[in-house]
């Protein structure tokens, strides 16, 4: 009996090991991004730790699809002070360029551990689109 | 090259590498191009490339965006999905990465090669690509 205990409580070990990975301390951010009201087609969300406030770490980088953007699981953002860059575009036609609403918008927050939503609203005199290359 | 040959990247894995004109690569060179303070500097080695789909890049890579960072693959089907130039060229030519988890490989120009972690502090990771920005640090996880 005791060895039926030890193989059972093994076997569930052995289930449970797998999802208990280790914490990269990263938070999982996800968000909207807006501009004129609108959500922004496509673009990137970039969260990056501010290294003028001594912060260090990875740069966490979403797709923003349909005006939303959702970290991935390992590439989470680091907490603390942060500057997050934000480039948007109009969802284009296939194979056609994409134009950018608004050049890079760039600004500084702060990101808590854990778990985090970051709404962003890019303002509407954040410039004029650029020209196509 | 001031920082030294053991902090200076020179070639890197990438899996964003796709046009329609050229063929698929494995690794390019280089990480020539640098991202330093937040600001895009010329290339000192990199290579030219055009398509008339991904505009042309001086370079065929950089240490901008963190490695593996972008999901630009898994979320895409690249390039037929309107591979623009903001979007394709920010991918390949901004962005190293792997098919292995976790890092790529690098190679440094002291002629080692070693494999970076993608959690690596980006502007210590940026600092690698620029030969003389006075690099310190350790890209060892």
């Amino acid at each position: 009996m005791p060895f039926v205990a030890t193989a059972a409580s093994l076997a569930l070990a052995l289930v449970i090991v797998p999802g208990c990975q280790k914490s990269n301390g990263l938070t999982a951010v996800t968000g909207k991004v807006t501009f004129k009201g609108s959500p922004v087609p496509m673009g990137n969300a970039y969260i990056e730790p501010d290294p003028s406030q001594g912060n260090k770490g990875p740069q966490c980088r979403s797709s923003i699809i349909k005006g939303e953007f959702k970290s991935r699981p390992e590439f989470g953002s680091v907490s603390g002070p942060v500057i997050v860059d934000v480039e948007g575009s109009e969802q284009r036609a296939e194979k056609e360029f994409p134009t950018p609403l608004f050049p890079r918008y760039t600004f500084k927050t702060e990101i808590p551990k854990g778990k985090a939503t970051l709404d962003i609203v890019v303002p509407e005199d954040a410039g004029k689109p650029k020209p196509r290359p | 090259m001031t920082d030294g040959t053991s902090k200076q990247f020179m070639l890197a894995e990438t899996r964003y590498q796709f046009t329609l004109e050229s063929e698929q690569a494995w690794a390019t060179a280089t990480a020539g191009s640098f991202y330093v303070n937040r600001v895009s500097r010329p290339s000192w080695a990199g290579t030219s490339r055009g398509g008339t789909f991904v505009g042309s890049h001086s370079t065929t890579g950089a240490a901008v965006n963190g490695i593996n960072s972008s999901d630009f693959v898994d979320t895409f089907a690249a390039p037929a999905s309107g591979c623009g130039s903001t979007i394709c060229s920010g991918e390949m030519s901004k962005t190293f990465g792997s098919y292995h988890p976790g890092g790529c490989n690098m190679a440094l120009a002291d002629g080692s090669v070693q494999f970076v972690a993608q959690t690596i502090d980006i502007n210590i990771y940026r600092k690698f690509g620029s030969r003389a920005d006075g690099a310190t640090g350790s890209i060892d996880p």
